[in-house]
């Protein structure tokens, strides 16, 4: 199980952790804008670099803000692997196999590449909110956004109670595994349907748990006044509206601009 | 409404709520909040799969898993519940970095809940095969649909040439989910997890 990235923002070592979360939802979401409006080059060069920086200044811990990258780097190497066969233009060799033609596109290559770019834009800026961005303080921002304290105490909850439905899972594997059955060693084929042995008692423990948790919820009143209190508060500095203003702002140029046919 | 007499009805499939938004009492939310964290468990083992073939382009395993466990919590809770189980995963994957690219299920995820939600309501008894089968078809069809758009507007791919790919996931989605939904209500009912 990966560490929670979050564990950075409890530790409470940078001023980017005491940013309000939505600002830093604006600044991702102005990332997703810009980096769905455009590939070119040197838009998405920048915003990587900016992102980059603001790693540097706010002394994010790079190796586990940047080692979710590594994830991704199978489905880049198959969205341009696709993209440098299946292209019809740019083409720098081609063979035939079996009767049938394999060509490589220098154009299809290139174009995998800035697609590897835009993947990597939208996964570190995700990856930099979850960094800074504590749950509660997410909670919080929520409730103030009048979504219902229950929906909002859900991410939460759920962050909390990971560890222990992942603990339960490798349990019922082990006892499985002690009755003879091996989810790894079978054809990797068929593993998909040896998840069923697996499903079935992971998902009676889960509804049982949930029961028993309700009802403790329950019994301490779990949402029934409305005027919730918080350990934790959220403000908006200056620096949060100066963030919103730059990242919408950077967002709605390059949308612009995109839209006019410049980049 | 009142079974027939030797039928079960599990609630939410016409039902004795409605199913939007289903059950939000603390237990409908906390229990999809657990199914929603059982899926993200069976995934570690689909996703490996997964990321091997086609380095998640084209998710099966993850797929039939999602299907599965996200109709199960529609069915049982209602849309609010499916809704719950759908978008905890994204979230959670991303948090824990074991997905950067989790967010963009957000609304593949949500689209299961909803023809979950759509074809159970129109079943008298959710565990039939007509019912499970009927939503793995709608479910199948609508995740290809949506997924042409993201692989044509985010990936640039060339959706035309991967046709035999589509069709290969939309072959396994359909089934496979439809008899793990199937075996897994008719296993909650018998373990009487089910409150009408």
């Amino acid at each position: 199980m990966a560490r929670f990235l979050y564990t950075f923002a409890l530790e409470d070592r940078s001023w980017a952790t005491h940013l309000h979360p939505m600002t830093m939802a604006t600044l991702a979401l102005s990332v997703a804008i810009i980096a769905f409006s455009t590939l070119h080059l040197g838009v998405m060069g920048a915003t990587l670099a900016a992102l980059l920086l603001f790693m540097a200044v706010g002394r994010l811990p790079t190796r586990s803000t940047l080692a979710p990258l590594v994830l991704i780097l199978p489905l880049c190497f198959f969205i341009t692997l696709i993209q440098t066969l299946a292209r019809p233009e740019g083409i720098v060799a081609s063979w035939s196999v079996a009767g049938r033609e394999i060509t490589i596109s220098a154009v299809g290559f290139i174009l995998g590449l800035r697609i590897t770019l835009r993947v990597v834009l939208l996964a570190v800026v995700l990856t930099i909110f979850f960094t800074v961005v504590h749950p509660a303080k997410f909670t919080k921002a929520l409730c103030d956004l009048r979504v219902p304290f229950k929906y909002a105490y859900s991410f939460t909850l759920a962050l909390r109670f990971l560890p222990l439905m992942l603990e339960e899972l490798a349990t019922i594997k082990n006892a499985q595994q002690s009755r003879g059955y091996d989810i790894d060693q079978r054809n990797p084929f068929l593993r998909v349907f040896r998840i069923f042995p697996l499903m079935v008692p992971l998902v009676l423990i889960a509804l049982r748990r949930a029961s028993t948790i309700a009802l403790a919820l329950d019994l301490r009143a779990f949402g029934a006044r409305p005027d919730r209190t918080f350990f934790v508060d959220v403000k908006r500095g200056p620096l949060d509206l100066g963030l919103r203003a730059v990242g919408l702002s950077a967002a709605a140029v390059v949308l612009i601009a995109a839209i006019a046919g410049w980049i | 409404m009142a079974a027939k007499a030797g039928e079960f009805t599990i609630p939410l499939a016409k039902m004795s709520i409605k199913p939007v938004p289903g059950r939000v009492d603390s237990k409908g939310v906390v229990s999809s909040i657990f199914l929603s964290l059982a899926m993200i468990g069976l995934l570690q083992f689909g996703e490996r799969l997964d990321t091997f073939f086609f380095g998640g382009l084209f998710p099966v395993s993850g797929r039939i898993i999602s299907i599965t466990m996200i109709g199960l919590g529609t069915m049982l809770y209602g849309l609010v519940g499916g809704i719950i189980v759908a978008d905890i995963n994204p979230l959670i994957a991303t948090a824990t970095g074991t997905s950067p690219i989790a967010p963009f299920w957000l609304l593949t995820n949500a689209a299961q809940a909803v023809c979950a939600w759509l074809v159970g309501a129109r079943f008298k008894n959710v565990i039939s095969w007509p019912c499970v089968v009927a939503y793995t078809v709608a479910a199948s069809l609508v995740l290809v649909a949506m997924y042409i758009p993201l692989h044509v507007f985010y990936f640039k791919m060339p959706w035309q040439k991967m046709l035999t790919l589509y069709a290969f996931q939309t072959l396994l989605s359909i089934p496979v989910p439809a008899i793990f939904l199937r075996g897994l209500l008719s296993v909650i009912r018998n373990a009487g997890f089910v409150e009408e």
